[in-house]
């Protein structure tokens, strides 16, 4: 078979919606052959969870302030990468200084950040701070990287048309780093979103959906700890439609 | 290459065979699991006796300190005989269908309110304090609960519940950090030890029988697979004869047995295990007694919250052998 000058294969909905059917299959197979609830529940059963949780006002107090703590925490960690990066970018000293912190802060497994919050902070404030600091190191990266491998002949030609910082940045700057942060935007939102569940099922504050996660373990609900997974999936996913959708119009609005 | 690829095949073909035996026992060793606390006590001689072959049966035995763990591996199979909370066992048997038989009771209760002071005499003086306790989910919680509301507590208002695992309140609590918790007995005994300041302030199992419900705290109890009950009967049986011996080891020779479980960490320490043995309500009961003495705690349990036992009242094969 001949490998070079493919395109990439094409998904068709019809294609998308098998898929899905035959994952579904494969999960039902699966969960009847074990034939326990508690190991691997069936769809239905999850369903049947997800259902009766739609009902109750806790689920949707839990998403709620889930979605707001991860959300605060993202936002401010994008604006701490940015801020951070620009420190770098304009001040050697202070490149010297704050590199290294968040280079640590990047290789430092969640788990350390959570249980040592755990220790210093109120319960509802440690996801918050798990997803800044997950998103901040992504952010500072990717600006960092973006601003060092910016075309250095650009600037030469703004430095000859004498075009002023304030151009200079507008112009000719922020369109070459711009695709990286936003590109940085979407991942670290994945992450933020991630490590903020993780970081509440170990805090357990008092709404969250990541405290709810850990219930249906100790209760042993599994079907409930699939819904409630399901449901950080789905919002996840809807969140990083938003934030893509936030993203265009801000990209529509430099053109 | 053909050699690089004959070695590759001899790798695959070796880790196969390292694999195998995780997932097949082919060995006649019963898996017995036993939790950290006051209901693995009672197990320490048979380990012990084990480990030297004295046993009736072989044993490959799993210590640990969740009964949530405990409980997965029950489901999925991977220990034959478990000691578990009793409310587990019926929620156990509930979440598989019956997957499970109740085979002997080995613990009563053995919960206590720790205070940090002289306030709380009764029930009713923990109105408006934070409790810290452990087994959330589990027989403590539901103990706790039921004990709170019989004395006009609502424990989701009135105060304010904080689980956390044993080792971490435990450790707390010796230390002083904590006012007002509760814990059993093993662990209470760790904390006064270590912590003069702390006094027991309320026996639960004593706040229990005053709310006349007629039935008996018991909070650990064996649970064995159906399925491998239907395949090794006789393992059982032979299995509660160990354990009997055990149990009765433990409760007359306190010295010894508290070495035992230290050694395989049962309890942290030596002296903590033989000073809290006699305080540990260590029962056994098996066979057509278990029912009497179990049905009416879990129907307590299963009024105040379906949930805690897993939603409905076991049905008869549970106590079935």
């Amino acid at each position: 078979m001949n490998l070079i000058n493919r395109p990439m294969p094409k998904t068709t909905k019809t294609k998308t919606a098998a898929a899905a059917l035959f994952w579904v299959a494969l999960w039902f197979i699966a969960s009847w052959s074990i034939g326990k609830e508690l190991i691997l529940p069936s769809p239905l059963a999850v369903l049947k969870a997800l259902w009766g949780m739609l009902g109750q006002g806790a689920f949707w107090a839990s998403i709620g302030m889930t979605v707001l703590r991860i959300m605060a925490g993202y936002l401010i960690g994008v604006a701490a990468g940015c801020l951070i990066a620009f420190a770098c970018c304009t001040s050697g000293v202070l490149s010297a200084l704050l590199s290294p912190v968040v280079k640590t802060v990047r290789a430092t497994p969640v788990a350390s950040f959570i249980i040592l919050a755990m220790l210093w902070m109120s319960k509802g404030a440690v996801p918050m701070l798990m997803a800044a600091l997950i998103v901040t190191p992504v952010v500072w990266g990717n600006l960092i990287e973006a601003y060092s491998s910016r075309d250095m002949d650009l600037d030469e030609m703004a430095l000859a048309y004498r075009i002023g910082n304030r151009k200079w940045l507008r112009f000719v700057l922020i369109p070459q780093i711009l695709p990286s942060l936003k590109a940085a935007c979407l991942t670290g939102l994945g992450f933020a979103w991630k490590s903020g569940i993780a970081a509440e099922v170990l805090s357990q504050p008092k709404r969250a959906m990541g405290s709810n996660i850990y219930y249906s373990k100790v209760y042993l609900e599994t079907p409930e700890l699939f819904a409630w997974t399901a449901a950080v999936i789905v919002l996840s996913f809807l969140i990083e439609i938003l934030v893509r959708r936030v993203l265009k119009r801000e990209a529509g609005r430099e053109d | 290459m053909r050699i690089n690829l004959k070695k590759a095949l001899l790798v695959a073909v070796l880790a196969v065979f390292a694999i195998i035996p995780v997932f097949s026992n082919p060995s006649s060793e019963v898996r017995i699991g036993v939790l950290k606390g006051p209901t693995g006590i009672g197990a320490s001689y048979l380990l012990s006796q084990n480990e030297e072959g004295t046993t009736l049966n072989r044993y490959s035995v799993t210590v640990l300190a969740e009964a949530t763990d405990m409980i997965a591996q029950v489901a999925a199979g991977q220990l034959d005989i478990a000691a578990i909370p009793t409310n587990a066992a019926a929620s156990l048997y509930n979440k598989t269908s019956g997957g499970v038989r109740l085979v002997a009771l080995n613990t009563a209760g053995v919960l206590y309110i720790l205070e940090k002071g002289d306030t709380v005499k009764s029930v009713s003086d923990l109105k408006g304090r934070t409790i810290y306790a452990v087994g959330q989910g589990s027989n403590p919680e539901y103990v706790l609960r039921y004990i709170l509301s019989g004395n006009g507590i609502d424990p989701d208002k009135d105060v304010e519940i904080v689980f956390l695992d044993s080792a971490e309140l435990t450790t707390r609590a010796a230390t002083g950090d904590i006012d007002v918790c509760m814990l059993p007995v093993p662990a209470v005994t760790t904390v006064l030890i270590k912590n003069p300041d702390m006094r027991i302030a309320l026996d639960m199992t004593e706040q229990w029988d005053a709310l006349g419900t007629g039935s008996i705290l018991t909070m650990g109890c064996v649970v064995v697979r159906s399925d491998f009950l239907k395949e090794n009967a006789l393992a059982v049986k032979l299995f509660l004869s160990d354990y009997e011996k055990s149990i009765e080891y433990v409760k007359t020779n306190v010295k010894e047995a508290g070495e035992m479980c230290a050694k395989y960490e049962i309890v942290p320490s030596a002296a903590v295990a033989t000073k809290a043995i006699p305080d540990c309500n260590l029962i056994f009961i098996s066979g057509d007694e278990i029912r009497p003495a179990i049905e009416g705690y879990l129907k307590v349990l299963f009024e105040a919250n379906p949930k805690s036992i897993g939603g409905k009242m076991p049905g008869d094969d549970f106590y079935t052998i």
